[in-house]
């Protein structure tokens, strides 16, 4: 960090003052009457009026007269033109100064009279520097509140200013605006390459290192890209004249190769002497939402008519908490694709402006590809806007890759964002191999965001589809404990399932039916008959138990924070199973309200034994719980609610760049 | 819209099968992409579907390749490159295969377990794997003897073996504990250690020696797998998972 510049003048006092008594002088803070009548004249000349620094000068306002000719005067001099006049010299009329720097001064003198009449004279004094020492000076946010100011150059060498990957498109061209290759000053941070006094024949250049951040952002100067692909960086035009006002961008946020951190060095070359001031800044991160967060937006898909229609869930959402907007997407489109939850999973990325904190919804488009035929085009085509933009990692194709396999862990004081969870791993319930799990590439980009990392891998490979959300699901609580946690987690509970449909056979209902009314059902009897369906119910509990205990481990929770529904799982062709019955877990939290699938348990008595078992279990939440029926639309398909839907929820208040990263 | 296939469905589907006549070529709504790309998981699923056709037209789907008609290029998206066409065609044959075998687990006819030894030998490893697990559900004296084998086989790749290992384990017998017993204690494989453990795991199920009726014999088996598993001892993963297998099966 460099040293603010400040001009320094050496004063002597050129006559030894001769020890009178003081009575005659008058106080600065008094005033005086000056010029006019009764006062006297002041005169100042210069032995020197230019030169090269050091430049020694004797201001001289002897010729100054008084008003009545035996009166004695005072003399204050004003060395360096400020309006100060720092050298009270009493009654002697001359002043030596040595000029270090360079400028123009216009020194003064104050002559004051006995009666505190007074009058000033000025002269001119220009100083030349052979070789002024042109002084580097780079400023950004570096404290990050909002503004560059004099405080930032106190924490630079220590923080790092934020600033957006400038991935949304603000004027609608249907383009990432980073893909433009014009500036967009919604988007961009501010820095500042101050005045460099005295560049002459100079240059500034500035310089963004490393090679990886070079290449993720664009450093302008009007419509000037200074952010080359050299090492030497560009020039900056101007900067003799005035500050100059940089904007700098990224093109990508935070990545597996890149933490975001771009170092911005200007170097002023003059005369052959070199001055060089460092910054840093960082790109934001991009924070995901737990199901705690309020909601803003929810997204299905309006599956309109068929077998398979989704006329019940959109039923439901019809009675969304206010302040919640449901936005529907057409199902022709997306060729029926209508897996809202798999094609993008929507952070945001923060940052601290003058006008407070700046928000750019931030989507993760996830590696789901498929020929374009589906929702992968639903972020890039619709969802893309102003403040709202996408990082798309890419990667191998799995279904591991998906939304629905991507969960967030509310905060806890240990983790203030909470925890990114995604789900894969080694084998089948009945221990075949079957290595999956989300790309390197997506799981790079999650702990790149380093604030909700190291994401936690869960088993999940053990499903058809292979999602997080086909076993457990966040939903807040309500009314939690005094110094509990405001959270439960919703989990599935074969061994629950299994416990009630056991207690209605020994109450003599084996025949109750479980999906009556649908294509295929089944006797209460028949499935607790069925062996293999059993074996695997069993392997299904163990391996959720042991990933229960992977939560309590890693998140430090108890096993009071898990709420176990009943949802039995079935096998398909692969050796992978999915949910029996719609998975309850699998939920839409909005706000105080979830929409949970109907489970469509045997009915005793006009109530459905798996919906109330549900209700038991999250009844101390005092959630709002909206049974939904999935069965044909999402669940025969091998997904539930959560699957079908997303949910765009707001920012969290913790400013991340105040948390240690 | 296809229903799911399921294990229960397929299961009780194949009660109602009829014996229709081979056709030449056997059409399946759940290969249509139009269909089973709905599905969240975007895999054809046809063993209910193919539950419902003869005895006869589930070996031929089995055995021949030309069995079953596969969608026109035209079904899929024109853009799909060619690497992920030949994928998708790929996932489709395992789908029919290890789709009809599974149609055919229940049905008492040995062309049966020929069709199940032959396809563990497929030269698709996925068919492979999935039929050694598939060939434990059914109720043959030729199950234990395959896969015991195939499980030893060091020729056949680690995820084939657990396969064959995990079709053990789901055989629930005696004789299916002893071999894969045998295989657990002496492979060297970490990757097959820890199968065979979970296919111990599944042996021993408790909820499904009770499903059976049969819980004295799954106590009995029980006993006699977590006295084989104490006495060896395993290194990283696999020794983790050795003291769960014992804790979960006393």
């Amino acid at each position: 960090m460099r040293s603010r510049l400040r001009p320094v003048l050496h004063h002597v006092l050129l006559a030894a003052v001769a020890a009178l008594p003081l009575t005659g002088c008058v106080d600065d803070d008094l005033v005086g009457d000056t010029g006019g009548e009764g006062a006297p004249t002041a005169a100042l000349t210069v032995s020197v009026a230019s030169g090269q620094a050091p430049l020694a000068v004797v201001l001289d306002a002897r010729e100054s007269t008084a008003f009545l000719d035996d009166d004695v005067l005072q003399f204050a001099f004003d060395v360096d033109g400020d309006g100060e006049f720092e050298e009270d010299t009493d009654d002697v009329g001359r002043f030596a100064a040595t000029y270090a720097e360079g400028g123009t001064f216009n020194p003064a003198v104050r002559v004051r009279g006995s009666d505190g009449r007074f009058d000033i004279a000025e002269a001119t004094v220009v100083v030349e520097v052979a070789n002024p020492p042109r002084t580097a000076d780079i400023d950004v946010d570096s404290d990050n509140d909002g503004t560059i100011s004099p405080l930032d150059e106190t924490v630079e060498d220590a923080r790092a200013a934020a600033f957006l990957a400038n991935v949304d498109d603000d004027n609608g061209d249907g383009q990432r605006d980073r893909d433009t290759g014009e500036v967009d000053d919604d988007d961009v941070a501010e820095v500042i390459v101050r005045r460099v006094t005295g560049l002459g024949g100079g240059r500034v250049r500035v310089a963004v290192t490393p090679t990886i951040a070079r290449e993720r952002t664009v450093l302008w100067q009007g419509e000037k890209i200074l952010s080359d692909d050299t090492v030497d960086g560009g020039v900056i035009d101007g900067a003799g004249d005035n500050d100059v006002a940089l904007r700098l961008e990224a093109k990508t946020g935070r990545t597996a190769d890149w933490d975001g951190t771009v170092t911005i060095t200007v170097t002023v070359e003059a005369d052959g002497a070199v001055s060089t001031d460092v910054v840093t800044m960082r790109a934001a991160p991009v924070l995901f939402p737990s199901n705690l967060q309020k909601p803003k937006r929810l997204f299905v898909m309006d599956v309109a008519s068929g077998r398979d229609n989704n006329r019940a869930l959109l039923s439901a959402f019809a009675a969304l908490p206010a302040g919640v907007e449901l936005y529907t997407t057409d199902d022709d489109q997306y060729f029926f694709d209508r897996w809202m939850q798999d094609n993008w999973e929507v952070g945001t990325q923060l940052v601290p402006t003058k006008s407070g904190v700046k928000e750019m919804i931030t989507a993760l488009q996830l590696e789901r590809s498929y020929g374009g035929q589906g929702l992968d085009a639903f972020v890039p085509n619709e969802w893309l806007g102003a403040d709202r933009g996408f990082f798309y990692p890419a990667g191998d194709e799995s279904s591991h890759n998906y939304g629905g396999n991507l969960e967030v862990s509310p905060p806890t004081s240990a983790d203030p964002f909470g925890r990114m969870i995604y789900g894969g791993g080694t084998s089948t319930l009945s221990g075949s191999r079957n290595v999956d799990t989300m790309n390197d590439n997506q799981v790079g980009f999650l702990n790149a965001q380093e604030l909700q990392a190291p994401a936690i891998e869960v088993s999940s490979e053990w499903l058809a589809v292979g999602h997080v959300d086909e076993w457990f699901q966040v939903v807040p609580d309500l009314s939690p404990d005094e110094g509990g946690r405001n959270f439960k987690i919703a989990i599935a509970s074969p061994a629950l399932a299994r416990d009630v449909l056991v207690d209605l056979r020994e109450a003599g209902q084996g025949d109750a039916v479980i999906f009556a009314g649908r294509d295929a059902s089944y006797t209460v009897d028949q499935v607790l008959d069925a062996e293999e369906f059993n074996a695997l119910n069993e392997a299904a509990q163990q391996r959720i138990d042991e990933q229960q205990a992977i939560f309590i481990d890693r998140l430090g929770l108890s096993v009071d924070d898990f709420r176990p529904v009943p949802v039995l799982f079935d096998e398909i062709d692969s050796g992978l199973v999915a949910a029996f019955n719609p998975g309850i877990q699998n939920l839409v939290t909005v706000g105080d309200r979830v929409f949970a699938p109907d489970p469509e348990g045997p009915v005793i008595d006009g109530v459905d034994v798996w919906q109330a078992a549900t209700l038991q279990s999250l009844q101390d939440t005092d959630l709002d719980v909206v049974f939904v029926d999935v069965f044909e639309s999402y669940h025969e398909l091998l997904g539930e609610a959560h699957c079908g839907t997303n949910l765009e929820r707001e920012a969290p208040t913790t400013a991340w760049w105040t948390v240690e990263q | 819209m296809s229903k799911r296939s399921s294990i229960l469905a397929a299961a009780f589907a194949v009660l109602s099968s009829t014996s229709a006549s081979a056709a030449p070529t056997i059409e399946l709504k759940g290969l249509q992409p139009s269909q089973y790309m709905q599905r969240r998981d975007r895999q054809p699923d046809v063993s209910s579907e193919l539950a419902t056709l003869s005895v006869d037209q589930r070996l031929r789907a089995v055995t021949d390749d030309d069995a079953v008609a596969f969608a026109a290029d035209s079904a899929y998206p024109t853009t799909l490159k060619d690497e992920q066409r030949a994928q998708i065609r790929r996932r489709e044959r395992q789908a029919v295969k290890v789709g009809a075998l599974v149609s055919l687990v229940d049905v008492d006819d040995p062309r049966v377990d020929a069709a199940f030894i032959a396809a563990i030998d497929d030269i698709d490893p996925v068919v492979a794997q999935r039929a050694a697990e598939r060939f434990g559900d059914r109720d043959s004296a030729a199950v234990v003897p395959a896969l015991a084998k195939l499980a030893s086989s060091s020729e056949r790749s680690i995820d084939v073996r657990s396969g064959a290992l995990a079709g053990l384990g789901r055989h629930r017998d005696q004789a299916a504990l002893t071999a894969l017993l045998s295989v657990l204690t002496t492979t060297t494989s970490p990757e097959l250690q820890v199968a065979g453990l979970h296919a111990v795991e599944l042996l021993g199920s408790r909820w499904a020696f009770e499903a059976r009726r049969q819980e004295k014999l799954g106590a009995s088996l029980r006993q006699q797998a977590v006295a084989a598993v104490s006495r060896v001892k395993f290194v990283g993963e696999a020794e983790e998972r050795r003291v769960v297998t014992v804790a979960r099966l006393r």
